[in-house]
């Protein structure tokens, strides 16, 4: 390091930063010349907490490893343990569990588009896709009660049906997105502020994504086809029509270009399991006093944010005997520190938040405190006892 | 890739000392090799367009560890297992052939203790900097109990100090 060079840590806590995550950046006057990430601020020790849980406790768990993905992480949850323990489940179900999770694709894509414009400094297109992205929000809380942790896939199906009867008015909704955010598309590729502050910053080329394995659309703006809708189709996926998003940009208008056409795919997706979703069951019951049976199984899922691997390894009892989640921010991370060397000191927030991270995702596992002086929390038993009497009552 | 050739070219990789190769469905096979084959795998498999690692993962498996990589060619996904000695947990760095495993080898010698030897920066990635070394929560001789009660005890001896 030459003495020209400074070393400005940045986080973990830091007004730039929504979580806890640690850089440390060297730059040599306004340009960076290395990054060095340093995660683990947000590990809640969850993997090693899914061990000592049962198969339906642990779907509550894999729900709260992210409050913006909570839907992805069931969705990879459930498939593994089904493909481990070899449970069918049946088709309106997978429809279901396509509809919710393009849902959340939805929605976070939008947040994303508010964010990403918020951090370039155009605050009014944060404010009107904000404004759009409510009509995601009510329309998942009238599916499942709740505007995040949908809490609607579990093993062997899903755990509330879509009635038919609302169809035609979801249809209206899903169009004024579609319609909403083909204008943006419009505002992105013209608009003079956007450009000058997208076009080349945080570049990285397609080898070089393809060389650091980075995951979703972070990869697919550097031209990398790699949504695994497309490439290992899970669910009903194979079934529908829908296109393979890639752009070659490699910058963060590329990031916002994949994002916002992914946007259009999703309405086209979320259409088209209105108009053929079938009629049936919508849970299966799966094993005798909930065990799975010996298997293991590494199930891949696109998850907004990029590829999301769940593997588990059951040996036949209730409880996994291992589950390795690994988030799709943990990809990106070693490909986000290319895209920041080089580039400008200002230019950091935009292309941080480029990626889309999420690092309660990718830090999952530490301790949690029982909270020993708070006398307000409930251990396990005492929650038992008191879901007995409310039963009993 | 048809599920054929999917099957065929599992098939190729026994030359290279692959064992117990299995598709278990289109996409996802499953296979074992030894510590001294692995880096030789990993290059073959590279050059035969496995490019992509999803993770690594650390299995702690009571008289073994299995340390296994989750390789893919964007569509078919391999699942390459290794198996570790427990008294000498070390295992080749793989991150010169694909430098996107670079944080996961880090995160299974944070986690389970596995040592990525050659690993251009093995340092601490998840774990707190006051945690006590040697002491790696994914071990199944570690219960969530006695690793709240070590870590209690190493964070107390250090105040004393």
């Amino acid at each position: 390091m030459s003495d020209r060079q400074f070393v400005i840590p940045i986080g973990p806590q830091h007004p730039a930063l929504k979580e806890p995550e640690s850089f440390y950046f060297t730059v040599d006057g306004e340009t960076v010349i290395d990054v060095e990430p340093r995660i683990g601020y947000n590990h809640r020790g969850i993997e090693k907490a899914m061990e000592v849980r049962n198969y339906t406790q642990n779907l509550y768990i894999t729900e709260r490893v992210c409050g913006i993905c909570s839907n992805a992480h069931q969705t990879a949850y459930t498939g593994s343990v089904e493909e481990a323990g070899g449970i069918e489940i049946p088709e309106r179900a997978k429809y279901i569990r396509v509809f919710v999770q393009e849902l959340e694709r939805l929605h976070s894509h939008l947040l994303w588009l508010g964010v990403a414009a918020h951090e370039i400094g155009f605050d009014t297109l944060f404010y009107y896709v904000w404004r759009d992205r409510e009509i995601v929000m009510n329309l998942l809380e009238e599916i499942s009660g709740n505007r995040c942790n949908y809490a609607m896939p579990t093993i062997g199906g899903v755990r509330r049906d879509l009635n038919k009867d609302n169809f035609p008015r979801w249809h209206k909704l899903v169009d004024t997105i579609y319609e909403r955010t083909e204008y943006y598309i419009k505002i992105a590729s013209t608009e003079q502020t956007i450009l000058d502050r997208a076009i080349g910053v945080g570049y990285l080329g397609k080898s070089d994504m393809i060389k650091l394995s980075g995951a979703g659309p972070n990869a697919r703006c550097s031209g990398v086809p790699c949504d695994i809708r497309k490439t290992t189709p899970y669910l009903v996926y194979d079934q529908l029509d829908f296109e393979h998003i890639v752009v070659d940009n490699g910058d963060v208008l590329g990031q916002v270009l994949v994002r916002a056409l992914e946007v259009l795919e999703s309405c086209k997706i979320l259409k088209q399991v209105m108009d053929t979703i079938p009629e049936g069951e919508i849970k299966t019951k799966f094993g005798p006093l909930n065990k799975v049976a010996e298997g293991e199984a590494a199930y891949l899922v696109e998850a907004q944010r990029g590829e999301l691997i769940h593997y588990t390894i059951s040996d036949g009892k209730n409880m996994p005997f291992r589950h390795k989640i690994r988030a799709p921010t943990m990809a990106n991370l070693p490909s986000l520190v290319e895209r920041l060397k080089g580039g400008y000191i200002a230019d950091i927030p935009i292309v941080l938040a480029g990626i889309d991270p999420c690092f309660s995702c990718t830090d999952r596992m530490v301790f949690y405190d029982e909270g020993k002086d708070k006398s307000w929390s409930w251990d396990e038993t005492q929650l038992r006892k008191y879901r007995k009497e409310w039963f009993e009552k | 890739m048809s599920l054929e050739e999917q099957q065929e070219f599992l098939d190729s990789l026994g030359e290279l000392g692959v064992t117990e190769a299995r598709l278990q469905r289109l996409n996802a096979a499953y296979a074992r090799t030894t510590r001294e084959n692995l880096l030789k795998v990993v290059e073959h498999l590279k050059n035969e367009g496995f490019v992509h690692i999803t993770t690594i993962t650390a299995v702690d498996m009571i008289d073994n560890y299995d340390i296994v990589y989750h390789l893919r060619n964007y569509g078919y996904a391999l699942n390459l297992k290794v198996a570790v000695p427990k008294d000498d947990p070390k295992i080749p760095s793989i991150t010169g052939v694909l430098p996107g495993a670079t944080l996961y080898e880090r995160e299974v010698n944070d986690l389970m203790g596995v040592f990525p030897e050659g690993h251009p920066n093995p340092a601490r990635l998840i774990l707190d900097y006051d945690w006590p070394e040697g002491l790696h929560p994914l071990r199944k001789e570690n219960s969530i109990q006695s690793l709240r009660e070590k870590a209690d005890k190493a964070i107390e001896e250090m105040e004393d100090e």
